[in-house]
């Protein structure tokens, strides 16, 4: 049972990391200011993805591109989540498992799988993406003639929550396998691929890619319900899902984590 | 005879090196193609609402073979080295370099050669499946002096790609903290010469502009020489301009080592 | 008086995989993956008391890490079975996580661009240790080990004693009653060594905390722990007393020869043990009651230029155990 003192020293070592990572990044001003503008540049390639909607005025199962711009905001506000707070722990926990620096935080009285995934956070990759990410919202939102409310914000709101847990529930895949390959760049490689590429309605693909990305690999809930909902398109069977599925990822890959520290062999022989 | 055994066994080197991590090399093929599949169904979304029109003077055939090719080339030309050369920079790695009977750039090149071999393989098997055998393909010409064309281009295109690179990896003589520059130069790179959309999108003055510019003949010329948005007419013209910016290449890279050398050696290693 | 630590039959097997060179198994590797196993640690069976500062020692690979990763529940073993303050380390349990600590000496839980005291504080938060005991710990280990000026400093900027300095600070702040070492001296300098040494022996005598430590450096161990374990091939091959390592040697003399001439090994064979020898100079293991007519006749015959007696001290008893069971 988790107790409510529990909760409040892990969000207290949160504070803590957020404030050390900062403290950390500030001895190398140079690296996080350049981190910052590597970051933009990427934004402003994916960003063509809405030049593409508004040039050939791509219209997807009804949505107009002023809609479908809603789609590409919220991609935009989970990568800046996904940046500033797993990215470089997800990347760095391949390594911490090989180089062995796992083992002293095993030793901690303290969830290990909260350690390695919240230590580094960046908010100088998470500012630029995460606004960018409501102007395109506001932009798409004010077009669909939705009118704001407080019931549509709050379940908007509702559903990014549910999106962090899978963001995190997902990207974390790729590390993992470390416990049990050497290189696993090329799964990271894939996972960066498939996160690049949900920036869009699912509506645009055959019906089993929409069925993999909903109930396998449930990238299309990170970016589509919110919006979905919004608009009021999302019907009694995916609210039901998208409630279930975060709680069952999380479930999963909490098993698949206490499986692999179960037969970890550390470092070196 | 001996000499060039030394870089027989650096291109094995390389061959060997991409074979070391054999799920990565697979798994690293599948990633390049997810933009692909979105891009498709993008664009398969707007012709059909097009009617089966050209857009961007592509027909839905073309834009097709653009999107799946583009996306092999760019995987094949991209050489991703600037990162190790500027390390071998950094940590006096060329050292070994200047005492060895063996150019540095010499084993650049059989490296990078080596290590795209299986992709050069993969890539083969790609277009004599997916473009001859799928629809997409059927209505595109190849008349045999465009398949001749199209392969030298591809050559040639890598030549100019690694030139570009190693000319690039250079700046790494000079500047100290460079970790996110090559990102976002070979991000940048990559745009402009059409690996992620074809460059009409951005323009026909932006395409026309770019056209003197080397990049344009790295992924944009040889994938359309392919789709035969290139006419037969400009088919020789355009190696000739690629084997032109080869050379060019060639002598800025050869400067600016040259430069970097002495300013390596002026440093004492 | 009570055991703290309990081991029986602790067993640990490793899976790894066998790759051979050249491209023909790389192409076999793509298909294809020899697995090995190893025992790491085999059959190990020992108990500590409360208090004790007991040394592993061992060479390179011998399953002395191991040991001592299982025993702080970082490894779960293979078989066997071990009671570390009444629990079962690798079930991994918060109440004792909160009892015990381990150091490494080649990883660090120090955040490098921070100072210290940054880090030791979050370790206070991670233990929860109440702020007046924090403060209070914090002043006596500073000035225990004469870096309180330092606690500022950003990580990276210190040299490798004060890092391992803070290490022991950090690892110690919520006041552990067992603390695993794993060569915490290695690499620093003899000065930081020794500091490292003293304040291990007199944090033992002040908290009566038990502490486990592997080292590369026979004087630590000479130093700190009356007991030893031994560890080789992943066995325990003696376990007790430093002293009584050379009980067994106690009537047995090193004898240290120069020659100015080449001398074969076969000649001096029959004096006693070659311990040994490289045609020049050579050093033999001989019983104490012949040491006067071996070195007599040893003078007599052969061409030696200088030679020297010397009892079997413990780093020498140690390495002819070695020697011996290898």
């Amino acid at each position: 049972m988790m107790r409510w003192t529990e909760v409040k020293r892990h969000l207290h070592i949160l504070r803590l990391f957020v404030k050390y990572s900062l403290m950390s990044q500030m001895e190398y001003r140079f690296n996080f200011i350049t981190g910052i503008v590597a970051e933009i540049a990427f934004l402003i390639a994916k960003l063509l993805y809405v030049l593409l909607v508004f040039k050939t005025n791509l219209h997807i199962d009804g949505l107009s591109p002023d809609v479908i711009l809603m789609f590409l905001g919220v991609h935009f506000i989970f990568t800046g989540i996904y940046m500033g707070f797993f990215f470089q722990n997800f990347l760095i926990l391949g390594q911490t498992i090989r180089g062995g620096a796992l083992d002293m935080m095993m030793t901690k009285p303290m969830s290990l799988q909260f350690l390695v995934s919240l230590r580094h956070i960046d908010l100088g990759m998470a500012f630029p993406n995460v606004i960018t990410g409501i102007v395109l919202i506001t932009k798409g939102w004010n077009a669909s003639s939705v009118m704001w409310s407080w019931e549509t914000v709050v379940g908007f709101v509702v559903f990014l929550l549910i999106g962090v847990i899978l963001t995190y529930c997902l990207m974390i895949i790729p590390s993992l396998l470390s416990f049990w390959l050497l290189d696993t760049s090329a799964a990271a490689e894939i996972s960066y691929a498939l996160w690049d590429a949900n920036n869009m309605p699912a509506s645009l693909y055959h019906r089993a890619i929409q069925h993999i990305g909903t109930f396998i690999l449930p990238f299309f809930l990170i970016t589509n319900y919110g919006p979905l909902f919004v608009l009021g398109k999302l019907s009694t069977a995916q609210l039901i899902w998208a409630l279930l599925a975060p709680v069952l990822f999380f479930f999963l890959i909490r098993t698949v984590w206490k499986y692999a520290l179960r037969q970890y062999n550390s470092s070196s022989l | 005879m001996k000499n060039a055994n030394k870089y027989a066994v650096t291109f094995r080197f390389g061959l060997q090196h991409a074979l070391e991590y054999r799920s990565n090399f697979f798994l690293s093929l599948i990633s390049a193609f997810v933009p692909a599949v979105v891009q498709y169904y993008i664009w398969s979304t707007v012709y059909k609402s097009y009617n089966d029109t050209t857009l961007f003077g592509y027909s839905y055939e073309q834009m097709i073979a653009y999107t799946i090719l583009a996306a092999v080339v760019s995987k094949l030309v991209m050489t991703n080295m600037e990162h190790a050369v500027s390390n071998d920079i950094k940590t006096g790695g060329l050292n070994r370099y200047l005492i060895q009977p063996i150019s540095y750039f010499g084993f650049r090149l059989c490296h990078y050669f080596g290590q795209k071999l299986l992709y050069i393989i993969g890539f083969i098997v790609i277009i004599t499946l997916i473009l001859f055998v799928s629809p997409a393909s059927r209505q595109l010409e190849h008349e045999p002096e465009r398949i001749v064309i199209f392969i030298l281009s591809i050559v040639m295109a890598m030549i100019i790609s690694f030139l570009l690179s190693f000319a690039v990896s250079a700046i790494a003589f000079w500047l100290a903290d460079i970790s996110y520059f090559f990102v976002v130069t070979s991000l940048v790179i990559n745009v402009v010469s059409g690996g992620m959309f074809p460059l009409e999108l951005f323009g026909e003055g932006f395409r026309s502009a770019i056209s003197v510019l080397p990049f344009y003949y790295m992924i944009y010329w040889p994938v359309n020489v392919w789709t035969g948005i290139i006419p037969s007419s400009e088919l020789w013209l355009g190696l000739l301009w690629q084997l032109g910016w080869s050379v060019v290449l060639g002598g800025v890279a050869y400067m600016s080592w040259k430069l970097g050398f002495k300013r390596y050696l002026g440093l004492g290693g | 008086m009570e055991h703290i630590i309990e081991v029986k039959q602790l067993t640990k097997a490793f899976t790894y995989y066998k790759k051979d060179t050249g491209i023909i198994h790389s192409f076999k590797n793509l298909i294809h993956r020899n697995s090995l196993t190893k025992m790491a640690v085999e059959d190990v069976s020992f108990s500590i008391r409360q208090g004790e500062m007991v040394g592993f020692l061992g060479p390179n690979g011998a399953g002395k890490s191991t040991t001592l990763k299982m025993l702080s529940g970082i490894l779960h073993p293979t078989s066997g079975s071990a009671t570390v303050m009444g629990y079962t380390p690798w079930k991994r349990h918060k109440d004792f996580k909160q009892q015990f600590s381990i150091v490494m000496g080649q990883k660090s839980q120090l955040w490098p661009d921070l100072p210290a005291a940054d880090s030791i504080y979050l370790n206070k938060c991670i233990y929860q240790v109440e702020q007046d005991s924090y403060q209070r710990t914090l002043d006596e280990l500073t000035d225990m080990l004469g870096v309180r000026d330092l606690l500022h400093v950003q990580v990276r900027r210190l040299s490798l004693g004060e890092r391992m300095k803070m290490e022991l600070i950090a690892s110690l702040i919520h006041r552990p009653k067992l603390l695993f070492l794993d060569e915490p001296t290695i690499g620093l300098d003899l000065l930081a060594q020794k500091a490292i040494r003293q304040f291990l022996r007199h944090y033992n005598e002040q908290t009566n905390a038990t502490i486990i430590l592997t080292s590369h450096y026979m004087k630590d161990i000479e130093d700190l722990c009356p007991r030893v374990i031994l560890i080789q091939g992943g066995r325990i091959t003696y376990d007790g007393e430093l002293q009584d390592v050379n009980a067994e040697y106690g009537d047995k003399r090193i004898m240290k020869l120069q020659f100015h001439e080449h001398v074969e090994r076969e000649i001096l064979l029959p004096f006693g043990n070659v311990l040994h020898h490289d045609g020049i100079t050579a050093v033999i293991e001989l019983e104490s009651s012949n040491i006067a007519d071996s070195s007599r006749q040893l003078l007599e015959l052969l061409p030696v230029s200088d030679v020297l007696i010397a009892e079997i001290g413990a780093e020498e008893g140690i390495e002819a155990l070695f020697q011996r069971q290898s």
